[in-house]
């Protein structure tokens, strides 16, 4: 081998190794997101399997019933406070103002009474969430101990004061906080303080210092008074509501009112009717059902709901961020599109050399524009016209529209590029034809660039559905699903979206967790949606160059 | 020079006016700018009516220049101007401010060097034309299509695959359904700046067939740089030097005996 072809083989191989190490990279980013985010539906599933264990299942079934109450409940303080308004508005001279007063009166009692029969399924309803919440504490404590313990065994630390076998400690109905502080000083003493820190003899505890009494498992509690006392209250409070609403003698000042006392009156029948289904379901509540593996998968997926560090049970649903991701992308797609595509066609067909050499550089500088300064923009300009039109100032829509004004250059250059590169000789046919410049741009020139448009748009929504800052600092994150049913409303509501939420909650979340977990799982869903929205404008592109 | 310029036109003009026919197109002492830089110096000619009118001349001559002053494709070009002259087409100037471009392309089309349908169906190919004009009528479209495409010899290569992409066709076959295309806007004049040279002899040979053929019907115009293609094609021949019309006349007289020593050697080929 002479020194020439040496010198091309290794020219040869730094190029490859450069190939293969971008392969390779990307290959380990992958892997890594997936090795990080994939544990966590068991971590998802046994923290829901601990929900229903502890009985917050239960106890969130009744708040959720008692919500119910609440709104039957405001429904009476609304008619309520119409009516003492009205009250107030007659003049005292008035005949008819000692009755309307009256009548005031005994709707204010009826309110009260209301709330009184309310109150019973509250006081329950207090008392269940704080057994559970006990309870919860209890199998967390039980299953970080059941950890620990196979850490001391298999590292063989000495037996000493956590004896405890794992069975027992499975066994266990309670751990007194006097126990958790001596395993706790028997690890600092073996010089186990990463075991040592897990155990936390505080816990539940207000102050912070040291607690007396124990921490129990208190399911068997719920369980019996769910079959009794709920039973009693539900029965109980059947009768006096309905009592109550048929004794009252509805007077009222304005007619209004009465319209909406009947609805009232209707609405508590209707949940008197459905209470039954509310016992049903609590009667079928049983803590020892497994919780399935895919309900944590189709939590995650479809869930509604984004909670976290909650005091009862976190919810990690990705449907509010995907669907805010989204709405935010398509208002930027539907203003960046008409723009970017639309100057693409001016500055390709229609300007002069002069203004190309004007319009191009500055809509291009727009993308080297850093997003925090656009984001800076938006709150404090843009969000203030917005507010104009919409309740807040940052909302899906202030995001959109920065958005919007980002991926402009990205879809202008690839829009320019593909409309630049249908050749010439097509141009000169159609108007040689007899074509007007328009007709030729919409009937020859955009139809064959279309491909290349298309994938200039894929290109701009893969940027823009990836973009961080300026979503953070202005979609507003209000992490629920927009109302799609509110008509053009829904433009105006704030929404976290998927990026926002992995750079907001990244920072504080514990390593490794469950919360730490779902934000990976959320950083894989972007990934997929990027790498789908690229191999298909590549795949579109590729059928674009095979055309001339 | 110039006077033998202007007996050489009104040779040819008288001969035509022997025929008692008026000319389509007359270019009278055209001069031709790219910006600052003159590519036609003084160009006075006349086109006859359903005759096969060659030009010819080496590279950079200015033919194709001059072709596309003919339906105003110049236009497009940034500072392309007409320093002095007119062309007129049936009397009428071209460049003047009434005349409707898009009117005057439909009645002069033109074939390019290289064929250049669009990305779309051979008979989207072909009714374009038709379709920019707002004809929707599907039976006057069709019946265009199959006439026209009939006219340029090719309706019985094609008649099967009219849905086809265009680009499925081959060099010489793309060729002639780029003349197909402009046969169907009803030209009366048709220019074609070197149609033959992508094309193999064959391919070559059924476009000249065509020209021949389409002579009966319509005015043509054909720059070449073939000059047995402008013999066996053209009626007469314009020679071009420089930007300069050195000669024009019957194609036999110019490739025989021409009047100039210039004709002379570049038709025997000492340059260009
Ligand atoms: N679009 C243009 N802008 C500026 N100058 C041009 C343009 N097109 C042609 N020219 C110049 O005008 C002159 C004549 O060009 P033209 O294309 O008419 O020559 P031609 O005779 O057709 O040559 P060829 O036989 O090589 O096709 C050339 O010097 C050319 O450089
Ligand atoms: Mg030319």
């Amino acid at each position: 081998m002479n020194s020439s072809q040496r010198k091309d083989n290794w020219i040869k191989i730094f190029f490859a190794s450069n190939a293969v190490t971008s392969i390779i990279i990307l290959g380990l980013i992958t892997l890594f997101l997936f090795k990080e985010g994939i544990e966590f539906f068991g971590q998802y599933r046994n923290d829901l399997q601990r929900y229903r264990k502890s009985g917050m299942e239960y106890a969130t079934v009744v708040t959720k019933q008692h919500d119910e109450q609440t709104l039957l409940y405001r429904y009476l303080e609304n008619i309520l406070s119409k009516e003492t308004e009205a009250l107030e508005v007659l003049k005292s001279d008035n005949a008819k103002r000692t009755e309307a007063e009256n009548n005031t009166k005994s709707l204010l009692e009826l309110t009260r009474e209301f709330q009184d029969i309310k109150e019973l399924l509250l006081v329950y309803e207090k008392q269940v969430v704080k057994w559970a919440a006990e309870t919860k504490l209890f199998l967390l404590t039980q299953n970080d101990l059941i950890e620990i313990k196979e850490e001391a065994i298999k590292s063989g630390l000495p037996e000493e004061d956590f004896s405890q076998s794992l069975d027992e400690l499975m066994q266990r109905k309670y751990f007194s906080y006097k126990e958790l502080a001596r395993w706790q000083n028997y690890f600092i003493r073996n010089q186990r303080e990463d075991l040592a820190k897990r155990i936390n003899p505080t816990v539940g505890s207000e102050s912070g210092t040291e607690k007396k009494g124990e921490i129990n498992c208190l399911t068997p509690l719920i369980q019996s008074s769910a079959g009794k006392d709920y039973g009693d209250i539900i029965a109980k409070q059947k009768v006096e509501f309905s009592s109550l609403i048929k004794s009252y003698k509805p007077s009222f000042l304005i007619q209004e009112s009465l319209r909406d006392f009947q609805k009232a009156q209707a609405a508590l029948f209707e949940y008197l009717d459905s209470a039954a289904l509310y016992q049903e379901r609590l009667s079928n509540w049983d803590p020892t059902t497994p919780y399935p593996l895919n309900r944590a998968f189709s939590g995650f997926l479809l869930g509604k709901d984004w909670v976290t560090n909650s005091a009862r049970q976190d919810w990690y649903g990705i449907l509010p961020l995907l669907s805010g991701s989204l709405l935010v992308s398509m208002i930027a797609l539907a203003l960046a599109i008409p723009f970017g595509v639309g100057s693409a066609i001016y500055v390709n067909q229609v300007a002069t050399a002069r203004e190309q050499s004007l319009i191009k550089p500055c809509i291009e500088f727009i993308s080297a524009i850093p997003s925090v300064l656009i984001g800076f923009f938006g709150i404090a300009v843009l969000g203030g016209m917005v507010s104009l039109v919409a309740d807040e100032r940052l909302n899906s829509l202030t995001a959109g529209f920065l958005l919007a004004l980002m991926t402009v250059p990205t879809i202008f250059t690839l829009a320019e590029d593909s409309l630049n590169n249908v050749p010439r000789s097509l141009r000169d046919a159609s108007l040689s034809l007899g074509a007007t410049r328009w007709q030729t741009c919409a009937r020859v020139i955009f139809p064959s660039a279309i491909t290349g448009i298309i994938s200039a748009v894929l290109l701009g929504f893969g940027r823009v559905i990836g973009e961080t800052m300026v979503v953070l600092l202005c979609a507003g994150n209000r992490i629920a699903i927009p109302d799609f049913n509110s008509g053009l409303g829904v433009f105006a509501q704030p929404v976290h979206t998927m990026t926002g939420i992995v750079a907001q909650e990244m920072g504080e979340v514990e390593f490794g967790s469950i919360h730490y977990r779902a934000l990976f799982m959320v950083g894989i869903a972007l990934f997929l949606i990027a790498l789908l929205v690229n191999l298909l404008s590549q795949n579109i592109a590729g059928r674009y160059k095979a055309n001339y | 020079m110039q006077e033998a310029l202007k007996a050489t036109s009104e040779n040819s003009q008288s001969l035509m006016d022997s025929k008692n026919n008026a000319p389509s197109i007359r270019i009278k002492e055209l001069d031709f700018l790219y910006g600052n830089n003159q590519v036609i110096h003084d160009v006075s000619l006349d086109i006859f009516p359903k005759e096969v009118m060659a030009f010819i001349g080496p590279s950079g001559c200015g033919k194709s220049t001059l072709l596309r002053c003919l339906n105003r494709m110049n236009d497009l070009v940034d500072g392309a101007r007409i320093g002095k002259g007119s062309i007129e087409i049936h009397g009428v100037n071209l460049h003047h401010k009434s005349v409707d471009v898009i009117e005057l392309r439909k009645k002069v089309g033109m074939v390019f060097q290289k064929s250049n349908p669009f990305p779309k169906s051979i008979y989207q190919n072909v009714a374009y034309g038709l379709q920019i004009q707002g004809i929707k009528s599907k039976q006057v479209v069709d019946g265009k299509v199959e006439e026209s495409l009939r006219k340029a010899a090719l309706w019985e290569e094609v008649k099967d695959r009219l849905n086809e992409n265009a680009y499925g066709l081959s060099g010489g076959q793309q060729q002639r359904l780029c003349i197909a295309r402009t046969l169907a806007v009803e030209p009366e004049i048709i220019l074609m700046d070197e149609p033959c040279s992508a094309l193999d002899p064959v391919a070559t040979g059924r476009v000249e067939e065509l020209i021949l053929e389409l002579k009966n019907e319509y005015t043509i115009v054909v720059v070449t740089h073939n000059m047995q293609q402008a013999g066996r094609i053209s009626d007469r021949t314009a020679f071009f030097y420089l930007g300069k019309l050195i000669e024009c006349d019957q194609t036999k007289k110019i490739f025989l005996n021409p009047n100039k020593q210039q004709t002379e050697d570049y038709i025997s080929g000492k340059f260009g």
